[in-house]
């Protein structure tokens, strides 16, 4: 109930004195700011738009207007209950029908939403609108047009920890040594993700929607058990032996010799054998300092004086019953299960502005900029801003936020994962291909894929020009390589002398073990040859010499991306004439294939097992770049294409241009159908090849674009190339992109009040020459991302909260 | 039916092993006081082995000539046929067990382990990776229709298909929850002891402590919580909520056992050395008890049990010069060829099923036993081969499986891939979820081939449903 009652607050703020609407509140509405509109009113509206073809015995949908005229029912109800779904889904009225205005449909919506209100449809949408894929029903018109004035905010909230924060964690030890390469530390690879997010498409890490429950319980109980155990064993195998002596060798595990294995681990942190060995009571103190120490690997920052409070007295009569050891075990072990160790908070700090909203708290703050960039607490400069009294304005943020951003030396994997999400070509490895169809080895080559496509976002990133638009656009690609050019140099240089080394050696002749006269010189060389065997030297010689003879520049060997040159098919290239363009990105082929949309790795991502996937790539379009909406899939609708063996997929979608089907159809094919210009494993093709064996037919690649609100852009396509260049010229293609940013960064839906965050983020995109790094900016130091507002107000007591607490004792946090 | 102690020493004598003689005093005793026994739930014991199993040696002898033509489907009751050679330790449940062939699974990844495709019908991981977990396994959705105070068991003796570990949590990669969330299983057999039966019965008195303080951990959450949650705004006290329930319903389920004290401590196992124990076939029967116990005590009804992996070695059973591994590459070891191995092993592995299948069989549950309301299915990861080309799955399944199955005592073989009339084990796997009261239409992804010629191979086996 509580929920419903943020939910209503969140979409009918304004309006409650007024009557609610749905989504497009907050915009001043002449007409009815005094009075609520009466019944009259709304049936005027409706048979002025919907009586041609819902009124009378030739009614069409099975719905007329007289069933919601006359006296009120509950049968009644149930109509005006589905008035409201096809309203405010947009499936009414149908595109070639004149339209609703804006203010039309909020008088609609919002009478209808009063009349309806506890009633399951409302509830249920209510619902549907805390999740990512249904931000588009927010009008967007209203949110860019500047007719909002309200102040933004977001609602206080906790926020469960994603999957990142904990592999992030568990890379940088929680007390043991770092893991190598982002792998979780040798002695956590036990631990278990017990902050999953749901596997779908599209932005996945919003607040209202995540929350820990029993399962998230149970693998974190069992990680903290694991994680503590470790911690402990060695101070209690120690005390073990001083009580018992040795372990017998016969109870000792054996190696495969039979000897025995003496026990080893880690050294347990001095904090807690003190407590262990201790034959006395521990003393506060050193109480204290064991919790300080599991809230740094834990929680990641130092308790609070009533947390230590708490924990200390929880030790003490866990101690009095089971020992220190036991006392000490279960005291970490409910620290590593509390809440901070699940939730970050984010509840407003201060007084109540003239708003209703209350700023984040600087110790709030640091942790926000952080876990917006990065997957870890906020780095020491960062504590010393927020302790210092430096972390209070949005002038201060973003000093923070430009800082964090241009730090080569902070890893940001947050900026590459926001493009995974808002693209989705990272999916391609998940599509299960029927490999034969391929003709090559297809092990590895989606993520072979992905690795070129993140290259390819990253630098766009990087150059920080007309980012969106690139992307959709670019004719350069990069194809196995990293993105360092210099480096590549270093590499293909040192391939080349290798190869110049051992052309005129026997190296065919090389047993596993290359003679070390041979391995003292081309260790020399460079790294990379190592560990170059006789198997490894033999495979990358064979293939210089084939590039040699053929008179073309080689592909790059070793490490990631040793695992086969074959994927290259996907971009119409092949190894035996393909020449490694050292410097990159490189023109592929411009007059075929632009943007991350033609990149084999989107194609892949958004296809099907055995074919290509229009109506997705189409829907894709329609709502993340145009910011519109496509009605769910009805149950009652058996949504197959007939199989036909002498039809192309295009020809056989021709099913979907029944009216019924159409409605919503409209709003995917000629989106999608232009990328029929490749096939499902992204090969650029001119025919298609059909089912029955041997036949093929001409690729037909046209569509259609419609819903750019801009007449020059709308209109017929001959082909995806056309489609891309008139995308990245659309305003609301831009604007979309910024609210796909928003619900990344904010973790929610925007709200109507989030107008003056979205026009701004937007602005600054658009003045800085297309620059992601100041639409991120914009939007890390705006109302909607510094201010909280809680609901209801008096419920608001953040102060008690753990993780809202005061500076001083809550982010000097111990330096592992 | 009434039967004598005598009665019972005999029976427990002659098939079993370990004697559980007071968990089947326990049900006498409730059969004694007339206790309404009559609608229990359906068990299940899931028992994954590694490097496949051989189609043929599941055959009888006697059927030969029908099981070669394998373009037809062979639907055969075991009355009248003998059990090949190395399933004999079944003999004496002949009626309750099913040999079911022919099932192909090339949804699924081919090698050493199709990891969770296994039972979740869909390719992932690779040779050392588990992959994703797509959705929750069968043996998982069938946990879910039959809740219990330990909705789902999972032991095993070691860990991913090649993994060394032995000891602890481990995670084969076999069974998932749910999507993206895999059932833990204990190797350890005096850790599982402790954690099956810790409520009332302890390893040692550590153990037993650190039991009785997770009470206190467990009263101290719900109680800081209840008061944080005092101090939240009222729309995020509901999430918070959903954390407190989660530590209430840990508490409830220390309820539940406690109140089960008495048939905890009946049915479980008597702490020994063997759940210390290091070799392997001691611990695969240590890991049989407990199964039986924690069915017959009733504080679960499903156990998935990872019977072994390909780096175990069988040195106990005369094969000590090679693994699991090795033996599946067609290595010689200790003078015997690679098939005779194979049987050495999966003669032993029967009779631990037998074992447990007795141990079940002792159980008066209703007009029968709780075997009848039992099914032990037998199977590889890696369908039916050491490298699974998976072209069929084999599957022994034991138990009377509630009578909701046509399977009991029959040899079923399906026709063979490509032919009509050819079925997958997306097709067996919806059979169970259908019989035991789930609906779904179609459990797991589809095999492409056979859609792309058109052959159906979606919904339930029709004829192995009663």
């Amino acid at each position: 109930m509580h929920r419903l009652l943020l939910i209503l607050s969140l979409l009918f703020t304004s309006c409650l004195g007024q009557g609610p609407c749905i989504c497009i509140a907050q915009s001043p509405v002449p007409a009815f700011e005094d009075t609520r509109p009466t019944r009259q009113h709304i049936t005027g509206l409706l048979e002025s738009h919907c009586s041609d073809c819902h009124s009378g015995a030739d009614s069409s949908g099975d719905f007329t207007l007289e069933s919601i005229l006359g006296k009120q029912s509950e049968r009644t109800r149930q109509h005006w209950a589905r008035v409201f779904h096809v309203l405010v889904t947009n499936q009414m009225p149908p595109v070639e029908a004149e339209p609703l205005d804006f203010r039309e449909k909020k008088i609609l919506l919002g009478w209808l939403n009063e009349e309806l209100e506890g009633s399951e449809i409302i509830e249920e949408w209510q619902q549907k609108m805390l999740h990512p894929e249904y931000g588009n029903y927010v009008d967007h018109t209203s949110l860019f047009d500047g007719s909002i004035t309200e102040f933004a905010w977001s609602p206080s909230r906790l926020w469960k920890k994603n999957p990142a924060m904990f592999d992030s964690m568990t890379n940088r030890g929680m007390g043991f040594r770092a893991g190598q390469n982002g792998a979780p530390s040798n002695e956590l690879a036990k631990l278990k993700q017990p902050f999953t997010l749901e596997d779908k498409a599209g932005v996945k890490d919003f607040s209202a929607i995540t929350m820990a429950d029993s399962a998230t319980l149970s693998t974190l109980l069992r990680n903290a058990e694991t994680l503590v155990d470790r911690h402990l064993a060695q101070a209690v195998h120690e005390m073990r032996v001083e009580r018992e002596g040795p372990i017998p060798e016969d109870q000792l595990p054996k190696d495969k010799k039979g000897n025995p294995v003496r026990p080893r681990f880690p050294t347990t942190p001095p904090e807690f054998k003190a407590i262990i060995v201790s034959s006395s009571v521990p003393t506060d103190h050193q109480i204290q300092r064991a919790i300080s120490r599991m809230f740094s690997w834990v929680i990641e920052r130092e308790p609070t004086q009533a947390e230590f409070e708490k924990y200390l007295q929880l030790c003490r009569e866990c101690a009095a019953k089971g020992g220190n050891t036991e006392g000490l075990r279960t005291t970490l072990l409910a620290i590593a299960v509390s809440p901070p160790a699940v939730y970050r908070a984010e509840l407003g700090h201060g007084p109540i502005d003239e708003h209703g909203r209350q700023i984040l708290s600087p110790a709030n703050l640091a942790f926000a900029i952080a876990y917006a960039l990065t997957d870890q607490k906020p780095d020491e400069a960062l504590i010393s801003s927020a302790i210092s009294g430096k972390l209070q304005t949005p002038e201060d943020v973003q000093r923070e936020v430009e800082r964090y951003w241009d730090d080569p030396n902070i890893l940001k994997p947050r900026i590459l994962r926001f493009f995974h999400e808002f693209f989705g070509y990272n999916a391609a490895p998940g599509v299960f291909k029927d490999t034969a169809r391929f003709g090559k080895d297809y092990r590895k080559v989606p993520e072979r894929l992905v690795e070129d496509a993140d290259t390819l976002v990253m630098h766009h990133v990087k150059q920080d020009k007309n980012v969106l638009a690139e992307l959709l656009t670019t004719d350069q690609y990069f194809i196995s390589h990293s993105g360092d050019n210099d480096y590549e140099r270093e590499i293909h240089q040192a391939l080349q002398d290798f190869y110049d080394y051992y052309k005129d050696k026997p190296w065919r002749e090389f047993p596993y073990k290359v003679p070390e006269e041979h391995m003292s010189h081309v260790r020399t060389i460079h790294k990379i040859f190592r560990h170059a065997n006789g198997n490894v030297t033999k495979r990358w010689m064979k293939y210089l010499e084939q590039c040699d003879v053929a008179g073309i520049s080689h592909m790059p060997l070793g490490g990631a991306r040793s695992s086969g040159r074959d994927y290259i098919h996907t971009y119409n290239l092949d190894e035996r004439s393909f020449s490694f363009p050292v410097t990159q990105p490189f023109p592929l082929a411009p007059e075929k294939r632009i943007g991350i949309l033609m990149h084999p790795a989107w194609l892949i991502a958004h296809s099907l097992n055995l074919d290509n996937d229009p109506i997705r790539r189409g829907k894709w379009i329609r709502e993340r770049l145009l910011a519109d909406t496509v009605p769910e899939l009805p149950i009652t609708v058996d949504a197959s294409i007939p199989e036909d063996h002498h039809k192309t997929l295009r020809e056989r979608f021709a099913v979907t241009r029944h009216s019924d089907c159409w409605r919503c159809h409209v709003k995917m094919n000629p989106l999608g159908m232009p990328f029929e210009l490749f096939d499902d494993f992204g090969r650029h093709r001119t025919r298609e090849k059909l089912l029955a064996k041997g036949e093929t037919k001409p690729v037909d690649s046209s569509g259609e674009l419609q819903g750019t609100d801009d007449l020059e852009l709308d209109g017929n396509v001959s082909d995806p190339l056309e489609l891309m260049h008139r995308l990245a010229k659309s305003t609301r293609v831009r604007q979309s992109f910024v609210r796909h940013a928003f619900r990344y960064w904010m973790g929610r839906n925007e709200m109507p009040s989030d107008s003056r965050t979205l026009i701004n983020a937007d602005r600054a995109y658009v003045q800085s020459g297309g620059s992601f790094r100041a639409m991120v900016i914009s939007l890390l130091t705006s109302d909607s991302f510094l201010y909280r507002k809680a609901l209801p107000a008096e419920h608001n007591s953040a102060k008690h909260f753990p993780g809202s607490p005061t500076l001083t004792t809550t982010l000097r946090t111990q330096q592992q | 039916m009434k039967r004598t102690r005598r009665q019972f020493l005999k029976t427990t004598s002659l098939a079993s092993s370990s004697l559980l003689l007071q968990p089947m005093l326990q049900r006498f005793k409730l059969e004694a006081a007339g206790i309404e026994r009559s609608k229990m739930p359906q068990r299940f014991v899931f028992v994954m082995k590694s490097s496949g199993i051989i189609p043929e040696r599941l055959e009888p002898p006697t059927l030969k000539a029908a099981i070669d033509d394998k373009s037809s489907m062979v639907n055969e009751s075991l009355v009248g046929h003998e059990l090949p050679a190395t399933l004999k330790p079944l003999e004496p449940f002949k009626d309750q067990v099913s040999i079911i062939q022919g099932l192909s699974g090339k949804m699924c990844r081919p090698g050493h382990s199709s990891w969770f495709g296994a039972m979740g019908v869909y390719k992932t991981g690779g040779e050392h990776n588990s992959g994703v977990l797509l959705r929750a396994t069968a043996d998982a959705e069938l946990a879910r229709l039959f809740p219990s105070p330990f909705q789902h068991v999972g032991l095993a003796l070691r860990g991913k298909v090649m993994s060394k570990e032995i000891e602890g949590t481990l995670y084969p990669g076999i069974t998932a929850v749910a999507p993206g969330r895999e059932l833990p299983f204990q190797a350890s057999p005096d850790v599982a002891y402790q954690q099956l039966f810790g409520s009332v019965l302890s390893a040692d008195k550590r153990a037993q402590m650190q039991y009785d303080l997770k009470s206190n951990l467990l009263d101290f959450m719900v109680r800081d919580i209840g008061n944080l949650n005092q101090t939240l705004p009222g729309n995020e006290r509901e999430k918070m909520g959903h954390y407190l329930n989660a530590f209430e319903e840990l508490k409830l389920r220390r309820q539940q056992l406690a109140s089960m004290s008495d048939q905890i401590r009946d049915s479980a196992p008597e702490y020994s050395d063997r759940f210390s124990a290091k070799q392997n076939t001691i611990r695969q029967q240590a890991h049989i008890d407990l199964t039986a116990a924690a069915l017959i005590s009733g504080i679960t009804n499903v156990v998935t049990l990872r019977l072994d992996n390909i780096s175990t070695s069988y040195a106990q059973l005369g094969l000590s010069e090679k693994t699991v591994h090795g033996i599946g590459h067609k290595e010689t070891c200790n003078g015997k060829t690679p098939e005779e191995a194979r049987d050495i092993i999966r003669l032993h592995h029967m009779e631990l099923l037998a074992d447990l299948a007795a141990q079940l069989k002792s159980v008066p549950e209703a007009d029968g036993t709780l075997l009848d309301n039992t099914s032990i299915i037998y199977l590889s990861d890696s369908g039916n081969e050491h490298h699974g080309n998976l072209n069929e799955w084999p599957y022994v399944v034991i138990g009377g499986n509630g009578g909701r199955l046509n399977i009991a005592g029959r040899y079923i073989q399906y026709p063979s891939y490509g032919n009509d009339g050819h079925r997958t084990i997306g097709n067996w796997w919806t059979t169970w979820l259908n019989a035991f009261g789930n609906p779904i239409e179609h459990y797991g992804n589809l095999d492409l081939t056979l859609q792309k010629n058109g052959m159906p191979q979606t919904g339930p086996l029709q004829q192995l449903l009663a």
